[in-house]
């Protein structure tokens, strides 16, 4: 007869055969770092005066020498790791001088051959490695590799190699037309693999501003979003007004970063635009820069219908310093009674209680003696809010 | 050409210094090998010379055994430290190899590593027969002074090959550098030793750069000189390194080169 009991048991016997197997899987992994440790370390002694030598001569006109005696494939892989490593780490003639060692080792050779290998894991450990080494000659093979690879995490990798190799503009479009058939949203991943190549990113980036195909639109704009040179303004102006609402508003957003000034006209067309999005980061990019010459832009966005911008308006305002503050009492006033004034004297308030925790900062003491002023003087209060102590 | 010396240590500077200087008056570099080896004889140098040939055959050079020391010369025609320092490779798994090797092989080149002379010379013997420390790697002589403000550096960085990097190169330019792998292990070496500079990277653990620099701004107020050298590129860090006293900004991957320049500025 089959009893709860015996269920149980039988829960336990599987209960006890996950564990023993989940034991043995940690001590596998365990075992195969330790012998990986073992390896490096083993690398490391012998390899000591090498690596003392690669690091001591990498800069200066003579060629790096290969290593004076004979290498087993796992020293050889070990080698291999170390010089990826520095390339990376350095710039100019000290990365080129490691790539030159690599081709002496027989790195460039040995990874061109194995692209060509029938093993996926080999193709794709090859890929990986020539983009290490920046193997020109490896980017056709690439490319194939790359069109017939499906969508995975793996594909990025080629990519990534592909632009590390690429020869030309002509390689980094290529690779970037092939992705982009997959469909899907990746631009800033694919933005940061395009950084790797060696061509005009900039200019790359422009173009692809330029595009009719949103994606490529998407891929220029995440690829220009960290610059802070106002060419980039000028070049994203053109897509303040774009149908698509993602690439509306990043390019508003990198608008308002690259820009240091901005034209009049453009301000109020933003901070009139019908997305409250755009409002809101127009009003925080003015709240930044501290410019004085928005002030009544600022005032106007205070009687913006959506609450957020009319709060970050505020804020801005009282950034402004002694100006600020008087349009923003002045308008808290002249609004009074309609629900929106008290909300505007409301912030201040907040704004004066929150400074009065934070007075023995001179700098806070200052902003909060001057708020403090303008809100009485504004409003007629007799007495202080709040004293200072 | 083999020679045997039984000579004192006095001897063998002078023979440096002739044939050193010599190269180097006429316009030659030297390269200079010396290692630290017991029971050499005529058989192993001839197969130590041969060795050295197979390995580099356009070698011109030099063997001298000084037993009385037990030190082995090896003196280069012509030869860079760069490829110097390549031979004294070779000849480390020689000498390992036949379990000659003793203690540590110095390697120089004039005037590459300093004036050739007898002080310098000696200074470069001393390296071999009165080590600071036992061990058996290949050590770059140079010229310790570097006669600038900054003396002392300490470099902070979790990459490996960046500390490493970093400081075999300023070494060679006569810098004091040491290093630390996190913010807490920089904190407390720069207590220890108050370092002239820090070099450091703003991704580090425990402590990052940041809480690093701040720290070290809160424990001395004449704030030691920090350059950042990190793989952060957006300005925001920047801005944040500056205003917390960074003296300079680098990204990384970087040139050796603009380091070395970066440091020298601040020295100006």
């Amino acid at each position: 007869m089959f009893t709860n009991l015996n269920l149980a048991i039988y829960f336990l016997y599987i209960l006890a055969l996950v564990n023993v197997v989940l034991i043995a899987a940690i001590y596998i992994i365990k075992m195969r770092n330790i012998k990986k440790q073992k390896i490096i370390d083993y690398f490391q002694q012998r390899f000591q005066d090498y690596l003392t030598y690669l690091h001591v001569n990498l800069e200066g006109k003579e060629r790096l020498h290969v290593p004076p005696f004979k290498m087993n494939r796992v020293e050889q892989v070990a080698l291999q790791e170390r010089l990826n490593e520095m390339i990376d780490s350095f710039t100019g003639g000290a990365s080129q001088k490691l790539l030159d060692l690599c081709e002496d080792l027989g790195f460039v050779h040995y990874h061109l051959d194995r692209l060509q290998s029938r093993s996926y894991r080999n193709k794709v450990d090859a890929a990986y490695h020539l983009g290490c080494m920046r193997v020109k000659e490896a980017v056709p093979a690439l490319l194939q590799f790359l069109e017939t690879h499906k969508y995975n995490s793996t594909l990025f990798v080629i990519a990534r190699s592909i632009s590390r190799c690429a020869r030309d503009e002509l390689d980094v479009r290529a690779m970037v037309s092939i992705l982009m058939m997959h469909k899907k949203e990746f631009s800033d991943l694919l933005a940061d693999i395009i950084k790797e190549a060696t061509v005009d990113h900039a200019a790359l980036f422009g173009e692809y501003l330029q595009a009719n195909d949103p994606a490529l639109v998407r891929l220029g704009l995440a690829g220009v979003k960290e610059y802070h040179d106002p060419k980039v303004s000028s070049v994203v102006y053109g897509l303040l007004d774009a149908q698509d609402t993602e690439i509306q508003r990043l390019a508003v957003r990198i608008y308002l970063k690259s820009a240091h000034f901005l034209p009049r006209n453009v301000v109020n067309k933003l901070i009139r635009h019908e997305r409250v999005e755009i409002r809101l980061l127009t009003i925080q990019a003015l709240t930044e820069w501290k410019h004085h010459t928005y002030l009544n832009e600022m005032k106007e966005a205070l009687m913006d219908p959506d609450r957020r911008v009319m709060y970050a308006s505020a804020v801005g305002l009282m950034e402004l310093g002694q100006e600020g503050v008087v349009v923003l009492c002045g308008s808290a006033l002249e609004m009074k009674g309609a629900g929106r004034g008290e909300a505007i004297q409301g912030i201040i308030e907040d704004e004066i209680k929150n400074l009065s925790t934070k007075l023995h900062d001179v700098e806070h003491l200052a902003r909060y003696n001057a708020i403090l002023y303008t809100y009485e003087k504004t409003f007629d209060e007799n007495k202080r809010i709040y004293r200072i102590v | 050409m083999a020679v045997f010396m039984r000579d004192q240590v006095v001897d063998l500077n002078q023979d440096l210094f002739n044939f050193v200087s010599f190269k180097c008056v006429n316009g030659l570099a030297c390269g200079v090998i010396l290692a630290r080896c017991a029971n050499l004889n005529q058989k192993v140098l001839d197969s130590l010379k041969n060795y050295m040939s197979k390995h580099q055959p356009e070698l011109s050079a030099q063997y001298v055994y000084d037993d009385h020391n037990q030190v082995l010369s090896i003196l280069l025609d012509n030869w860079k430290l760069s490829a110097t320092h390549y031979t004294s490779l070779i000849l480390k798994d020689f000498l390992q190899d036949h379990h000659f090797l003793e203690g540590s092989i110095v390697i120089a080149s004039f005037p590459e590593s300093g004036e050739p002379s007898s002080f310098n010379l000696s200074q470069l013997v001393g390296c071999v027969t009165h080590p600071k420390k036992e061990s058996k790697e290949i050590r770059i002589f140079t010229d310790q002074s570097t006669g600038e403000e900054i003396q002392s550096i300490l470099v902070v960085d979790t990459d490996e090959v960046v500390r490493e990097f970093v400081r075999l190169r300023l070494e060679l330019q006569g810098y004091a550098v040491s290093e630390a792998k996190d913010g807490h292990e920089a904190l407390e070496k720069y207590s220890l030793m108050s370092p002239d500079l820090i070099i450091t990277e703003l991704n580090l653990p425990i402590l990052d750069g940041y809480q690093l620099m701040n720290q070290i701004n809160k424990r001395d107020s004449k704030s030691g000189k920090v350059i950042v050298l990190t793989d952060k590129h957006l300005s925001s860090h920047m801005n944040r390194a500056f205003e917390l006293g960074a003296a300079d900004y680098i990204t990384k991957p970087f040139s050796i080169s603009e380091l070395t320049w970066r440091i020298k500025k601040l020295n100006a």
